[in-house]
């Protein structure tokens, strides 16, 4: 009983889909052609770049067709993070730069243990 | 699609990536000799400092070239103390420093005597301990 209901219920499925794909208009079938086709080329293609490549063609895939003014974002965003890096680090040796006081105590009447706690 | 698109972003990954090794320590063998001379008391210990330490060092090297001789021997002399201080103590030092630079010179000058007069007290002590 179970099993004839699995049957009907894989051939309901079944005639559902094909009633589906009779409905759909010509556009969008032409659109599912092209993505099948691209995807069996891409299967049949392994691709050999390194990981960083295809993450960044993925990233790329993404937001730059999908989105131009995305990608102009992601850019300026990745510019202005180098930047704030760059700072960051600069700002961080004027920090340590503490010579002039340093080599005024190592070089001064007073002993460094004056100002040692 | 081109992978030369994609150029630009990895180059800029790199530098990203490549930032924090600039702030690398560096070894005594990559000082210049001039580094080394103003250094030249710590260079058995060196490599055990911590790389901000010898980043200050280093920028503290830079002074040396411009220094008389008795201010050269004069930071000689309290390298290795100031070096075996931790940066709490190096801190608090700076701003005692600070400080102490900021009040009148004449009070300085007479703190600075007081000092002088401690100090050759307790060199007199150690010279009789000696005896």
């Amino acid at each position: 009983m179970n099993r004839n209901n699995e049957e009907l219920n894989q051939q309901d499925i079944k005639r559902l889909l094909d009633q589906s794909l009779t409905r759909i208009e010509r556009p969008t079938l032409a659109r599912l052609h092209h993505a099948r086709e691209q995807a069996l080329a891409r299967h049949s293609n392994p691709c050999t770049d390194p990981v960083l490549v295809r993450a960044g063609h993925a990233i790329w895939q993404i937001f730059g067709t999908q989105y131009p003014v995305s990608r102009l974002l992601a850019a300026a965003l990745l510019l202005v993070a180098i930047l704030f890096s760059i700072s960051a680090y600069w700002n961080q040796d004027a920090k340590l730069d503490s010579s002039d006081i340093d080599i005024a105590i190592l070089t001064d009447d007073i002993p460094i243990h004056y100002f040692v706690d | 699609m081109s992978l030369n698109r994609f150029y630009p972003l990895q180059l800029s990954l790199c530098v990203l990536l490549l930032i924090p090794a600039m702030a690398v320590a560096q070894a005594w063998t990559s000082l210049s000799p001039t580094q080394k001379e103003a250094l030249a008391p710590l260079a058995a210990e060196w490599d055990t400092l911590q790389a901000e330490q010898r980043r200050r060092l280093v920028n503290l090297a830079k002074h040396y070239p411009k220094l008389n001789a008795a201010h050269k021997q004069r930071m000689h002399h309290r390298l290795n103390e100031w070096s075996k201080l931790t940066p709490r103590q190096r801190e608090r030092a700076r701003e005692k420093f600070q400080a102490f630079s900021k009040i009148p010179s004449e009070t300085r000058n007479q703190v600075k005597e007081m000092i002088r007069q401690q100090e050759a007290a307790k060199s007199r002590v150690v010279l009789t301990e000696a005896e």
